[in-house]
């Protein structure tokens, strides 16, 4: 974001506070295709992350009043798109295989790729990956998505989090190890 | 809920992992496996990055905060305390 889009979106961040719904579409239409990605990550079901995608932005119109800016507004909107996942996951652990299967995702994500040639890793690996991710505890999953697929900063995890950067290093460390641990017995 | 944490606990940097115990593998990955796993999380990143949200989703929420906006927040807040179950506008005006 450049500098002016940057103090145009600063701008619809307060109009919004201020209950301005205009400005909250504007963020609503810069921020949706992000929200609706980090969901899936969590959910990995189209219409799941759209459903939780909406109780996202409704929930975020409701609180905005209380956004105080501590954080980035788009991290504060992951942050109630993290609960609200969180929430799904808890309330429908085995629907989510019936609906749609890891691999199915997965194949659905490789296919999507612009340039097939880009993918160095064979699918197989990939797919090993994504599943061994899943099997990760709640702690160690949420860290590793949210820093190596979000690409948030450690600092911004912490926030998120609402915990130390050193615990969120700590658990990255972990998660990266059983991944790696996963892959090898993936290879064996 | 959907608040932000206010103060953060304690850091467990140091602290056993939810089975009890600091994994005996903490240590003992081998170097090019974990340059597997960054390669891997790299990709799956990349892959989800080309996705694009459902056709119309974006129009569905605006739709859905208009109709939310129609009924007022004092709407809302009763609603949602009487819980589940209770018609949409949408449905009611069949």
């Amino acid at each position: 974001m450049n500098d002016l889009a940057l103090q145009r979106h600063k701008q619809s961040v307060e109009r919004a506070r201020s209950g301005d719904r205009e400005a909250f579409s504007a963020l609503v239409n810069s921020h949706y295709a992000r929200v609706w990605r980090f969901l899936l990550k969590w959910v990995h079901n189209p219409s799941d992350a759209e459903e939780l995608a909406q109780e996202t932005f409704l929930a975020a119109w409701q609180r905005i009043g209380g956004f105080r800016g501590d954080s980035q507004f788009s991290t504060w909107l992951l942050g109630i798109a993290l609960n609200l996942a969180r929430n799904h996951r808890n309330r429908s652990p085995a629907m989510k295989e019936v609906e749609l299967p890891e691999e199915s995702l997965l194949e659905n994500l490789l296919a999507s790729g612009a340039d097939p040639a880009d993918l160095v890793a064979d699918k197989a690996t990939l797919i090993a990956l994504e599943k061994a991710l899943g099997e990760l505890s709640g702690d160690l999953r949420e860290v590793i998505l949210l820093v190596r697929l979000e690409g948030l900063s450690l600092e911004e995890v912490s926030v998120l989090l609402g915990i130390p950067v050193g615990t969120v290093k700590s658990r990255l460390f972990r998660a990266r190890d059983k991944l790696a641990g996963a892959l090898a017995a993936h290879l064996v | 809920m959907t608040h932000m944490p206010a103060d953060p606990p304690r850091d467990d940097a140091v602290s056993p992992d939810e089975s009890g115990s600091i994994d005996s593998s903490l240590t003992g990955a081998d170097e090019h496996l974990l340059r597997a796993v960054d390669e891997g999380l790299r990709q799956l990143a990349d892959c989800y990055q080309a996705l694009k949200p459902p056709v119309g989703a974006l129009d569905r929420l605006h739709e859905r905060l208009a109709r939310d906006a129609a009924l007022g927040d004092d709407d809302l807040d009763w609603l949602a305390a009487a819980g589940p179950g209770i018609p949409r506008l949408d449905d009611e005006d069949r």
